[in-house]
């Protein structure tokens, strides 16, 4: 039996929780003298029987309330005679978010999200007996039949990439899609990393989504393969703002972590055009810090490119900040200002200005 | 010497109630109680018909001038009242749970009603029993006596098993008849022999009243965890899960108040159960008011 969630199964040792209360409230019985012990020996007596039968009945039934409970959360895909109901799944249309938050590293096996989600579907879907299987990618939003279910870790439309994800868009796809096509019995599989910016919950589309498999002629079941583990360590880098003054470019760059609970040291390699110039190391206290480098031009070189990126982590494809320099702009205007927001408004009002002035000239 | 179970101010407001008997005593000195005999008071009883040997000073005259016939005319007797504290001293009586235990309680009661009881000059004694009656004081007036009894109430150590029954009958048998016996106990004991006993009493004509005292805790059954359980009487334990026997034992108990109300109806008793978080001085309060004769003295 497969699950969509197959991790809380190892919170099925909860169950066993009620029997150890009991056994654990057994051994710790306090003592106490008593007068009316003859109605004491009596009640025993009596209720030695039924009563200790209804009692171990009632532990029993606490136990598989646990069980039922874990394995609900568990999300049980069961098939063919075992399934509810007894009905052979026809089409699973796979929902596949390809975020880049979805490359982040879990667990021991060194696998992204992403890879742990498609092993999960083709190993359930090879258990259910290979039902037709339609994946709407979310880098493309394009909709394609995936056959053989083997070559679904294979395809470039479930390869890792650097876009977003729009979750709402997508369910949508999936459900015209059904509507659309003779699918039979259908299960739409969405597998995320339930990242808020992806999913989008407050949007209207929801509404739209919501409606549209409404009124579905036959209502699929929607499961949500949620890929919510704790990941390794992870830390990214995204220049913010770059800036030439003669053979001096100067790069404001952010490095942002998810583990803030102590300092660390964060080694930075900075490339131009094509050459690693310098490896620094800088000391990280809180969760995200905005850092300034000077970099110097070669003096025969105008254009150029180059990146800096951050050593190998729990999730690589944030590690690396592209940059491009061109031409040194002469300074046409210079803003004095004591500090504060002012100076953004100003300093951005100056810049269009010179882009106009330039492409008059152009 | 002060004693933690008496209290002057219940007793002061007690004691404008007085101790009335049920039914006619036998006492040892005149009193405020009626008696089963003839005697001198001032109250008129009856005429009867002279005999021979009877005193020729006691023949109404004027009854003999009207009929001419000889009557001799007779009086009440008043006597004091005898009141016996019979206390169950038994290991079980030392249990409590969150209030004060039951032996405390029936300090409290026995002492208060014998200082009631030599304050308005009728007599009070004590009896103690557990295994065996192990402590006898014949009632008397004196105020040295009620000193000698509230140190012997002071002394009472609950241990060992009930010999409340065979105790009454002892009892029933030293005391001769018509006097009045207050017996505190849990009775936790067989209670067809209880009824004998208690029969045995009421057929020596002494006036019965029985103090059930129980713990809260006891009618209740108030656990949640399990619990290992140890007679106070013989120490024979067991292992108890509250939850599963609760209703079981709640049932027997009630039972058991059931039958021992029946039996203290049938043996013709009064009969009052006591929680021992209950106010000692509204329940002396509600046993003296019950006494008192409805519409004056009989």
């Amino acid at each position: 039996m497969s699950f969509l969630n197959q991790p809380i199964l190892w919170a099925l040792f909860a169950a066993v929780i009620p029997i150890i209360i009991h056994l654990l409230n057994r051994r710790r019985h306090r003592t106490v003298k008593w007068a009316a012990m003859s109605f004491l020996l009596k009640a025993t007596r009596e209720s030695r029987g039924k009563k200790k039968l209804k009692h171990i009945l009632i532990l029993t039934a606490r136990t598989l309330a646990v069980a039922a409970i874990i394995f609900a959360v568990a999300q049980p895909l069961i098939g063919g005679l075992l399934g509810w109901g007894g009905t052979k799944l026809d089409t699973v249309v796979l929902v596949l978010d390809r975020s880049l938050s979805m490359e982040t590293e879990t667990g021991t096996e060194g696998l992204s999200k992403r890879e742990q989600a498609i092993n999960q579907v083709m190993q359930t879907l090879t258990e259910m007996g290979n039902p037709n299987l339609i994946l709407v990618d979310s880098a493309s939003g394009n909709i394609s039949e995936v056959n053989p279910i083997e070559t679904l870790n294979q395809l470039s439309i479930t390869a890792a990439t650097d876009t977003k994800s729009n979750i709402p868009d997508l369910v949508e796809k999936a459900s015209n899609y059904i509507q659309g096509n003779q699918t039979g019995q259908t299960e739409v599989w969405i597998a995320s990393d339930l990242q808020s910016n992806d999913w989008q919950p407050e949007s209207s589309r929801w509404d739209t989504v919501r409606a549209g498999i409404e009124n579905l002629p036959q209502q699929p079941k929607l499961r949500i393969l949620a890929l919510t583990e704790s990941q390794k360590d992870n830390a990214s880098v995204k220049i913010s703002n770059i800036k030439r003054r003669d053979n001096l470019l100067i790069l404001d760059f952010e490095i942002t972590r998810t583990d803030d609970s102590r300092e660390a040291l964060f080694n930075v390699s900075f490339n131009l055009n094509g050459k690693n110039t310098t490896n620094k190391e800088y000391s990280i206290s809180g969760q995200s810090v905005t850092l300034q480098e000077e970099i110097i031009l070669p003096r025969n070189i105008i254009n150029g490119h180059g990146y800096l990126s951050l050593a190998p982590d729990g999730n690589n494809r944030d590690n690396t900040a592209f940059f491009a320099y061109g031409e040194a702009t002469p300074a046409h205007t210079i803003i004095v200002s004591e500090g504060g927001s002012s100076i953004q408004y100003l300093e951005k009002a100056a810049a269009l200005q010179a882009s106009a002035t330039r492409a008059q000239k152009s | 010497m002060d004693y933690s179970f008496i209290d002057h101010q219940v007793i002061a407001r007690l004691g404008a109630i007085p101790i009335e008997a049920r039914q006619p005593m036998l006492g040892n000195a005149a009193g405020r109680h009626r008696s089963p005999l003839r005697g001198s008071s001032v109250e008129f009883a009856e005429y009867r018909k002279y005999v021979q040997g009877d005193d020729t000073r006691r023949l109404d005259w004027k009854a003999f001038a009207r009929s001419d016939r000889y009557y001799i005319k007779e009086f009440e007797a008043d006597t004091n009242l005898r009141a016996y504290m019979f206390i169950d001293t038994s290991g079980s009586m030392e249990f409590s749970f969150e209030s004060e235990t039951k032996i405390e309680y029936a300090r409290k009661l026995a002492s208060t009603l014998a200082y009631l009881t030599i304050d308005q000059g009728d007599a009070a004694g004590l009896s103690l029993v557990n295994e065996k009656t192990h402590l006898e004081m014949p009632p008397r007036r004196k105020a040295s006596h009620l000193q000698n009894m509230f140190k012997n109430l002071h002394e009472i150590q609950p241990k060992g098993e009930t010999g409340l029954v065979q105790g009454l009958h002892d009892i029933a048998e030293k005391i001769g008849s018509r006097a009045m016996i207050v017996v505190m106990s849990d009775f936790f004991c067989d209670l067809e022999e209880l009824k004998d006993a208690l029969q045995h009493l009421r057929h020596k004509k002494h006036d019965v009243t029985l103090f059930h005292l129980m713990d809260p805790q006891e009618i209740d059954f108030d656990f949640e965890r399990p619990h290992r359980f140890i007679d106070m009487e013989d120490n024979t334990s067991v292992v108890a899960e509250p939850t599963i026997i609760a209703d079981d034992y709640r049932e027997a108990l009630q039972e058991f108040l059931s039958e021992i109300k029946t039996t203290a109806f049938d043996a013709n008793v009064a009969y009052r159960l006591i929680k021992t978080d209950e106010s000692y001085e509204d329940v002396l309060s509600e046993f003296l008011l019950d006494r008192v004769p409805k519409g004056g003295k009989q």
